[in-house]
């Protein structure tokens, strides 16, 4: 299946290096394909030096979308990984 | 071959004859081989042992940065292994092997050349620096799959080394193979090789133009970091007479180090207390090896330095604590956060870019009480480690009284809480500004009656009283810190600590020379701190004069209104003063920098 959905990051200081790994380390515990989207860049998900790639600082709206068996489980994971700000102290 | 001379800036003093060894970042040549069929198999297992061997590698750095230095260092090697784990990057790699059949050294190095170049084409500067995390990790991959080995450091045992600009780590190994000097074509008085060099003593010159143009390896060179100068390929006459100079130099050196410790007083007994500005960990050694009477300005802009994130008080704390601890019993005076202006940072979540805090802008004090959350951050770290020895606290960039009240009613609030908290601190923290602005200047009674010390910053006093940057070098004559406008600031300044018994002391560049000394103490400044190089002279000189007589050359001096006047006298009168008293040193010290 594919899910899509559209997740804001909302931490001070953005999807940097530390933030970016956080999220690699979680999309590569699924079996699922994601693609992450920001305007005309389109990256991998699992794919650290994609996410750094995309530079999404506060406030940024990003597209994901996963396609496979445990979709909903990861784009759920992904979803409280940006809520809780990468578990950064602000 | 003819004599050559080349001149730069002196980072350390010395000097010494050799042979040059030049030091270059080791640079991978890299084939390209198109394979057949059955290697392509071959090809890519050696992709994946490298994969390995560099995530080993990795890992094994990675613990030791973090045993020697912290986590928080060792992080950027995190993101390196996920490079090296990257599927998209991996994938691609494989299949390029498969689909254009050349060797796995090319496609690797085309692909990160290909990765590299749209991180350099990124807005954000932060992330565009994220190309070098590439970089680094693509050069250990090529490095496993061509085999070359870490450079064997050996080859520059007592060599003078040459290099375009050298790295914390490359001048550490290096200086573990007894190196003669330093010299390099970049690099700022700043720079981490310069304070290293400066600290062990080994002669160095930075900031040569076209120095590797004229160079070579096996060249035999003099380095007179006296004068600036490096001599490539001397004559004989040239040698032997620089052989006798060095002799000499080093016999003068070792004479004033001997008295270092000696307390400094003048000889009709006016005490003058001799301190460092330092802003590095590796440089508290240098104080013990100068003679330095502790810390005068301790700037902790190295802490907020090459991160992203604001340094938490823990971490900030254990510096500060290590620090005050090495000076005991003498004192660290700690400036608080000063960034802004020519200091910047990249931390994020902070209120601050360089637009806004450029010289005239939200800097220095103005940024800390406008982010009272981090800046309570240290405070609580500087106050937890005052029970540890003996420490200040120094304000930068106060303009108004106000802001100056505005932090004691801060500070006083950190110590109800931590009292409550029963975290122990000196109650009797001393609080002190700098005056570096002239409307502090003018307010300076003000602030002595609400403050235990002033400290004048005169590299900023000089920018902001002839309203010149440093910057722009055509105006670099008017920032002249022996102008009467700033010896009657600080005359003013002195004149009003000292109505309310309270200490000034001199910690900008301005204190970093024999003359200025003589000045600054006719002005009856109480202490003067300074780059601790400088240290052993200046307690040499100060020991051996009058504090009548400098009261006389100031006053002198305090009648000139024109700067040609004035360094017509210095040379005429103070000079020669300076040479009377220490015959010697116009051997070891260029005219022009005392």
């Amino acid at each position: 299946m594919i899910i899509e959905e559209e997740v804001e990051v909302i931490n001070k200081m953005g999807l940097h290096a530390r933030a970016a790994a956080k999220l690699v380390q979680l999309t590569n515990r699924f079996k699922s394909d994601i693609i992450i989207s920001l305007n005309d860049l389109q990256i991998n998900g699992k794919s650290i030096m994609g996410i750094m790639l995309l530079a999404a600082t506060k406030g940024t709206k990003l597209n994901i979308s996963i396609n496979g068996d445990d979709a909903e489980e990861m784009m759920k994971s992904i979803k409280e990984l940006f809520e809780n700000k990468f578990g950064e102290e602000e | 071959m003819s004599e050559k001379e080349l001149s730069g800036i002196v980072a350390s003093w010395g000097i010494v004859i050799g042979e040059v060894k030049i030091y270059k970042q080791p640079k991978i040549e890299i084939e390209k081989r198109q394979i057949l069929d059955n290697e392509i198999n071959n090809e890519i297992i050696r992709f994946n042992e490298v994969i390995e061997e560099a995530k080993i590698q990795l890992l094994n750095i990675k613990k030791e940065v973090s045993e020697k230095y912290g986590e928080k260092e060792a992080e950027i090697f995190n993101t390196q292994l996920l490079v090296l784990q990257d599927p998209v990057f991996y994938v691609e790699v494989i299949n390029k092997i498969k689909r254009q059949k050349y060797n796995v050294e090319w496609i690797v190095q085309d692909e990160l050349k290909t990765i590299f170049e749209s991180f350099t084409s990124l807005q954000d500067p932060y992330m565009r620096e994220r190309a070098s995390d590439i970089y680094d990790i693509g050069n250990r991959i090529l490095k496993l799959l061509t085999k070359q080995n870490i450079e064997n450091y050996q080859i520059f045992k007592n060599k003078i080394i040459v290099a375009e600009n050298l790295t914390p780590s490359d001048t550490i190994k290096l200086i573990n193979q007894n190196i003669k000097g330093i010299i390099t074509e970049k690099g700022g008085k700043n720079s981490h090789a310069a304070i290293m060099a400066s600290s062990l003593k080994i002669p160095a010159i930075i900031g040569i133009k076209k120095l590797l143009d004229t160079i070579n390896d096996g060249d035999t060179i003099i380095l007179n970091a006296i004068h600036g100068k490096v001599i490539i390929n001397p004559e004989k006459n040239t040698i032997s007479r620089y052989t006798k100079i060095k002799k000499k130099f080093d016999s003068i050196e070792a004479e004033i180090l001997k008295n270092k410790d000696l307390e400094c007083k003048t000889k009709d007994n006016k005490k003058i207390i001799i301190s460092a500005n330092i802003g590095l960990l590796e440089e508290l050694p240098t104080l013990n090896y100068y003679g330095a009477d502790g810390i005068g300005l301790l700037r902790t802009e190295f802490l907020y330095m090459d991160r992203i994130t604001m340094p938490l008080e823990e971490e900030q704390f254990n510096a500060y604590k290590k620090i005050v601890h090495h000076c005991f019993p003498n004192k660290v005076v700690i400036r608080t956060l000063d960034i802004g202006g020519d200091k910047l940072i990249s931390i994020r979540g902070l209120n601050y870019s360089p637009e806004i805090s450029n010289l005239l802008g939200i800097r220095g004090i103005r940024l800390s009480l406008r982010e009272l959350d981090y800046f309570k951050q240290q405070i609580k770290a500087i106050l937890r480690a005052s029970i540890y020895g003996n420490v200040y606290i120094l304000l930068p960039m106060v303009s108004v009284v106000e802001e100056l009240l505005q932090f004691k009613t801060f500070i006083e609030e950190i110590k109800y809480e931590m009292k409550k908290q029963v975290i122990p601190f000196n109650e009797n923290i001393k609080i002190g500004v700098m005056i570096e602005i002239p409307s502090a200047v003018w307010l300076a009674e003000e602030f002595a009656k609400e403050c235990d010390f002033l400290s004048i910053g005169t590299n900023d006093l000089l920018q902001y009283t002839f309203a010149v940057s440093r910057d722009t070098e055509e105006l670099s004559y008017l920032l002249k810190p022996r102008h009467s406008v700033i010896l009657n600031s600080i005359k003013y300044i002195v004149e009003s600590a000292h109505l309310h018994k309270k200490t000034v002391s001199v910690c900008g560049e301005m204190a970093n020379s024999l003359v200025n000394s003589i000045l600054l103490v006719g002005l009856d400044v109480d202490e003067l701190s300074m780059t601790p190089m400088y240290i052993p002279d200046i307690k040499a000189l100060l020991r051996n004069i009058n504090y009548k007589e400098a009261k006389q050359i100031v006053n002198e001096i305090l009648k000139l209104k024109k700067t040609n006047e004035i360094e017509k006298y210095i040379k005429e009168k103070v000079i020669k003063y300076i040479k009377m008293i220490l015959p010697e040193i116009s051997e070891i010290r260029d005219e022009n920098v005392m």
